[in-house]
């Protein structure tokens, strides 16, 4: 029996599997950035060509840092055809971030970068500290005085104004012998500059606008000094702007506020849809204070929130306030940067060494349940006649509704975590069962509206009173659940913070279905075991926390002698609901290295944060270290995880990650900046293949696994053994042609795994991608192309998927950079070939499962589509507080599911 | 008269010391100026008839020219230099002047002794007030002493205080007087007489018109942009902006 619900269920999974990737219109375009950089905002973008405003629910970018144990939350916002994350990158220690990206469709379907298994295979980016950063610090050598005549630090001159000239005094006969060097921008130009014993002196000719950095050493044999490092700035003196006389004034708010409006034809049909969307911020004092908010018409009450709002204020560092929807995060297992409509507020005194926070609010707002009816269908037997009803409550397409899920979260810490600080955190979430009518039963179905049941006859009506859960609900009906999470954090840091240790554990509790309160004596009663009133007691004192039941995940109570009348239930701690986390982490400026160890159970349950990978244990290690004066960076990582932690698998897989990157960041940017990755991973679960029932040629194929125990043949769970490789390389180079500035980007990831033990678990997926950005010396015009090449084949041939993508773009400034035009031409081919995966019986009419294989479906379903985008858009400034922004986009797809859309936008700024 | 073995010997000993001063002298030049032509406007000439230089400073070569011990400037009509010195002294010089530098410096400490003798024209002067070091102006007629402060002073014995202290000396009586902010001293043809008085705001400001001219005064700012980097990637960053001021 279980063979054949495996074989269907299988089946199943495929028939679902294949017309999801085949109706799927869109596909993600991403360049994937050689690096990020440290302490700056990194925005990424994602380009889906043919997706407009009306197909998208929400999208975000799920990322971590050096292999986290789940991922944080951004949420990507859609403007001119394009997806935008702005992440500022500052955790101080982090040497990787690894990111997907999420799109929501209000369909109900999904997309994904990366396109295949995005959260086992996320990008991976280094992070690089910023260029004036990478310097590697040096000793000051008190013996040299020295005076700097041109220029001095924060100086502004245009460009042919710059002189460097420095004065140096020193006593020659305490001074260890040596040289001076002189750096620009880490360049070092001494043998172009004028030196002598005591004075050095430089005319840069070809010093661009901007900032530049001049930097002074004495280079001995057996050490380099710093005499001094100082910024100044080139700017043209024709570009700047006169003072008014309200610059100076601190307090003035300073924000934004866009109004936009957009007629669209998507389908056939028109659509008009306003937005306002605002910013503004200001500080007086010791207070900063911001605004946001966004409205648009497009709001719907089917959806979680479209119009979002908030303001943050902030005292000090003391004090902080988050109202509206806001992005809290408390700890990696507990809430981490989910959106929640409500209050994060957070206090830090007694310098820092007491910390609290505290987050109330909604996770989802509730979204009504949509029925149509009661469906009657007659079974009938072989001669037509009927044997018995089915009453099946219909629910309208996307229909389904949600319950307001509610989150109060705490957390109190003692102690600076640059020292020590341990802390408790805590989190309730919990559905609100009664926010919105949700049909379980016939006897719910009666608070509802007579019309839903009113095509009942008399009989019908009588026979589901007395027998109400023969109702059923279309797709099932929705649960309210329950979700408590609590634990403790650790925090110490050592050597100027060089050395950190950080741990965190927490237990988790889930309710399936909290209907009906805590679990009553008499409900355990009617459940087959007993408790006593004073145990009913404490679960009704606990229901503050969480609600106890018998749909909770894990009961903590285990039944001894069930289904006897000597049964009775003790309590026990199932350890399955816990998690834990501890990094070490060790940084000098040239070497940082980590060591993780996480274990969590497979009960272990955040509804606040779905990205934590459960039932795993295991060690991470990486270690990236710099070389060449910070211009190389290589990274060394070796993982080590397994699931069944709780031993209740029949099988353990185990996982070994060794990973590797190497990275050439020069500063010099005619040189080319590279970075090549190589990752392989192992994954097996012991198990050996072994099936006598097919022909060896289809043993790797077979629905069945066997092993011999002795005289006995006994079914196995299915075995795993497959290697991945994983090889990624970008490379970017600046280069100068026919006065033209370019930026030339070249990045390229290869996935294959191997399966050796299933004949359809292979995968291959290549993607390139290539951006030229073209910048003209003459003419304030800059342009795009862009080349996407994506090929995926899963399951040894069930689907291949090739795309290809090419777009470019260009942006002209005239009227003295008034007025902008750009424009952006997108187009891609898909293709997808897919074959369903099947059971083939080795004889026709067996009906043994255990000599049953795979084999492949001899029908290749093929579906191809084009889609064309056209973009156009003008920006005007007129002035500095207004802009006016025109948009227009037309998209063609053409092949499967072809349209034709167009969608013209307006907006007026105002900057203030 | 015959020299004696012993005066041979101290004419030597003192030929050599003379020899060793003056090649000390002329290795100190070579390693330090005195003082850079940091910005100027054509046409500006530099001249030191010892070291055999001359030169008319070319805008896109002679940027930084550096000035030693006896080097002489001199702007046409139209030419205009702002001169620093090397303890970041700064002197504006007008057309039609000619000012030669002279002065020391020590190759272990910042103590340095400058003079300018200013024998045409008119040059304005911040002096940083940096303690041992001596300053000083001189015409055919005076001579204007300094240690930190703006001071502007012709060829003529013409001396003016814009902020801080000036002692001006005439050459030929060696009367000194004290100037303060606001005050003019002149030292008449003879150089033995000094008249001094104080100045209108009116009277400063004329003379000061024509030292701004080598000034590109920029007020920094901050703005944020978003921009496209070469990856293809948009960043955020903090841009400077400048803005010149009223």
């Amino acid at each position: 029996m279980l063979n054949w619900v495996l074989k269907i269920a299988l089946v199943c999974i495929f028939i679902i599997f294949i017309p999801t990737r085949t109706v799927a219109q869109f596909t993600v375009q991403h360049q994937t950035p050689t690096a990020l950089t440290l302490n700056e905002t990194n925005t990424l973008e994602f380009m889906v060509p043919g997706v407009n405003q009306n197909d998208i629910q929400d999208a975000f970018l799920f990322y971590n840092y050096d292999d986290g144990i789940g991922f944080k939350q951004k949420e990507a916002f859609f403007q001119n055809g394009v997806f935008t994350v702005s992440l500022d990158i500052d955790e101080p220690t982090a040497s990787s971030l690894e990111y997907y990206f999420q799109l929501n469709l209000r369909s109900g379907s999904q997309l994904f970068f990366p396109e295949n298994a995005a959260t086992e295979n996320p990008v991976r980016v280094d992070i690089i500290s910023s260029e004036g950063q990478v310097t590697k610090s040096l000793k000051r050598n008190s013996e040299i005085d020295y005076t700097i005549l041109s220029p001095e630090q924060d100086d502004a001159l245009s460009p042919n104004d710059v002189v460097i000239a420095i004065a140096l005094f020193y006593d020659v006969s305490v001074l260890d012998p040596g040289e001076f060097r002189l750096f620009i921008d880490n360049r070092d130009v001494t043998e172009f500059a004028d030196t002598s014993d005591y004075f050095i002196s430089y005319v840069p000719k070809d010093l661009k606008n901007g900032s530049h950095t001049i930097q002074l050493e004495y280079h001995t044999e057996s050490e380099n000094f710093l005499v001094e490092r100082w910024d100044f700035d080139v700017v043209d003196p024709s570009q700047a702007r006169p003072t008014d006389f309200n610059g100076g004034n601190k307090n003035r708010p300073i924000g934004r506020i866009e109004l936009g409006a957009r007629s669209q034809q998507i389908g056939g049909s028109i659509n008009d849809a306003f937005t306002a969307r605002s910013n503004i911020s200001g500080s007086y004092g010791l207070l900063r204070y911001s605004f946001n908010g966004f409205i648009t018409s497009q709001e719907s009450n089917r959806l979680q929130p479209q119009n979002r709002y908030g303001t943050a204020l902030q005292f000090g560092k003391w004090l902080k306030l988050d109202a509206g929807h806001v992005y809290p995060s408390i700890s990696k297992f507990t809430i981490s940067g989910r959106r929640v409509f409500g209050v994060n507020t957070q206090a830090s005194l007694l310098k820092e060494s007491l910390n609290l926070q505290f987050v109330y609010g909604e996770i989802n707002r509730d979204i009504s349940n949509l029925y149509t009816g009661i469906n009657r269908t007659e079974i009938t037997d072989g001669s037509g006649i009927p044997v018995d009803t089915t009453y099946t409550l219909g629910i309208e397409d996307l229909g389904k509704g949600t319950f307001t899920r509610k989150i109060t979260a705490g957390r109190i810490a003692l102690g600076n975590e640059r020292h020590f600080q341990f802390g408790l955190h805590a989190m309730k979430v919990e559905d609100d069962s009664s926010s919105i009518f949700n049909v379980r039963d016939f006897i719910s179905l009666l608070e509802g509206p007579p019309s839903l049941y009113s095509n009942l006859d008399q009989n019908d009506y009588q026979k589901l009173q007395s027998n109400p859960d023969l109702l059923q609900v279309e797709g099932g009906s929705v649960s309210p659940k329950g979700n408590f999470v609590a634990g403790t954090s650790l925090k110490m840091g050592f050597a100027q913070n060089k050395i950190r240790l950080e741990s965190e554990g927490v237990v988790s509790a889930l309710n399936n279905d909290i209907y009906g309160g805590s679990l009553t004596v008499e409900g355990a009663d009617d459940l087959g075991f007993d408790i006593e009133q004073k145990d009913a007691d404490l679960l009704e004192k606990l229901s503050r926390f969480i609600i106890i039941n018998e749909n909770i995940s894990v009961l903590p109570i285990r039944v001894k002698n069930f289904d006897s009348d000597s049964s009775e239930a003790e309590p026990f701690f199932p350890t399955s609901i816990l998690g834990t986390n501890s990094e070490l982490s060790i940084n000098y400026p040239s070497n940082n290295f980590k060591l993780q160890y996480r274990w969590v159970g497979p009960n272990f349950t955040s509804l606040a944060n779905s990205t934590v990978r459960k039932d795993i244990a295991g060690f991470t290690a990486s270690d990236r270290f710099r070389l060449f004066k910070n211009r190389l960076y290589v990274t060394l990582g070796y993982e080590a995880l397994e699931d069944n932690v709780t031993n209740n698998k029949s099988a353990t897989t185990e996982s070994k990650t060794y990973r590797s990157n190497l990275s050439w960041y020069p500063v010099s940017r005619t040189l080319p900046r590279m970075s090549f990755g190589f990752r392989y991973r192992n994954r097996e679960n012991g198990v050996t293949r072994f099936n006598p029932n097919v022909a060896p040629e289809f043993e790797k194929a077979a629905v069945q696994n066997f092993m011999i125990d002795g005289l006995d043949t006994l079914i196995t769970p299915i075995p795993k053994e497959n290697v991945t490789l994983n090889l990624s390389g970008s490379v970017t180079q600046q280069f100068e042609l026919f006065e033209i500035l370019h930026d030339a980007s070249l990045s390229l990831n290869n996935l294959k795994t191997t399966d050796d033990v299933f004949a359809y678990g292979d995968v291959r997926s290549s993607a390139v991608s290539f951006n030229i950005t073209s910048r003209f010396n003459e003419v304030r015009l800059r342009t795009q192309l862009g080349l996407t090449f994506n090929n995926t084949e899963t399951g040894s041939g069930q689907t291949d998927i090739n795309i290809f993508g090419l777009y470019t773009g260009v942006s002209y400034f005239l009227l003295d950079g008034k007025l902008n035009l750009n424009g952006r031409l997108a187009t891609t081919s898909n293709t997808s070939r897919t074959r369903a995966l099947i059971v083939e019986p080795t004889v026709d009419g067996d009906n043994d499962p255990n000599n049953d294989y795979f084999v492949l479906d001899s029908q290749v379903n093929e579906s191809s589509f084009n889609t064309f985008v056209i973009q156009a858009g003008a920006q005007y400034n007129v002035n500095t507080y207004h802009s006016f922004i025109f948009d227009a986009n037309f998209t063609n797809v053409s092949g499967t599911g072809n349209s034709n859309d167009s969608i013209v936008a307006l907006r007026y700024l105002f900057n203030f | 008269m015959k020299l004696g073995k012993a005066q041979i010997a101290l004419f030597g000993v003192l030929s050599i010391i003379l020899f060793l001063g003056t090649l000390k002298t002329e290795l100190i030049k070579q390693d330090r100026p005195l003082a850079i032509v940091k910005r100027f406007k054509p046409n500006v000439d530099i001249e030191n008839s010892l070291a055999d230089r001359s030169k008319r400073l070319d805008l896109e070569s002679d940027r930084g020219e550096q000035l030693f011990d006896g080097d002489t400037l001199r702007t046409d009509a139209e030419g205009y230099a702002l001169v620093v010195f090397m303890d970041k002294s700064i002197a504006k010089v007008k057309p039609q002047s000619l000012l030669i530098v002279r002065g020391e410096t020590e190759r272990t400490s910042k103590r340095s002794n400058t003079r300018i003798d200013l024998s045409l024209g008119e040059i304005f002067l911040n002096v940083e007030p940096q303690g041992n070091n001596d300053f000083e102006v001189s015409t055919s007629r005076s001579l204007a002493s300094v240690k930190g402060t703006e001071f502007g002073g012709n060829s003529d014995g013409y001396v003016w205080v814009k902020e801080g202290q000036v002692d001006v000396t005439a050459l030929q009586s060696g009367e000194t007087i004290s100037l303060f902010e606001k005050m003019y001293a002149q030292v008449n043809g003879n150089a033995d007489e000094i008249e001094s008085g104080t100045l209108s705001d009116n009277e400063l400001t004329n003379l000061d018109d024509g030292f701004d001219e080598l000034n590109e005064e920029l007020i920094k700012k901050q703005i944020k942009l978003r921009f496209k980097d070469a990856n293809g990637q948009i960043r955020e960053v903090t841009i400077d902006y400048y803005e010149k001021g009223n």
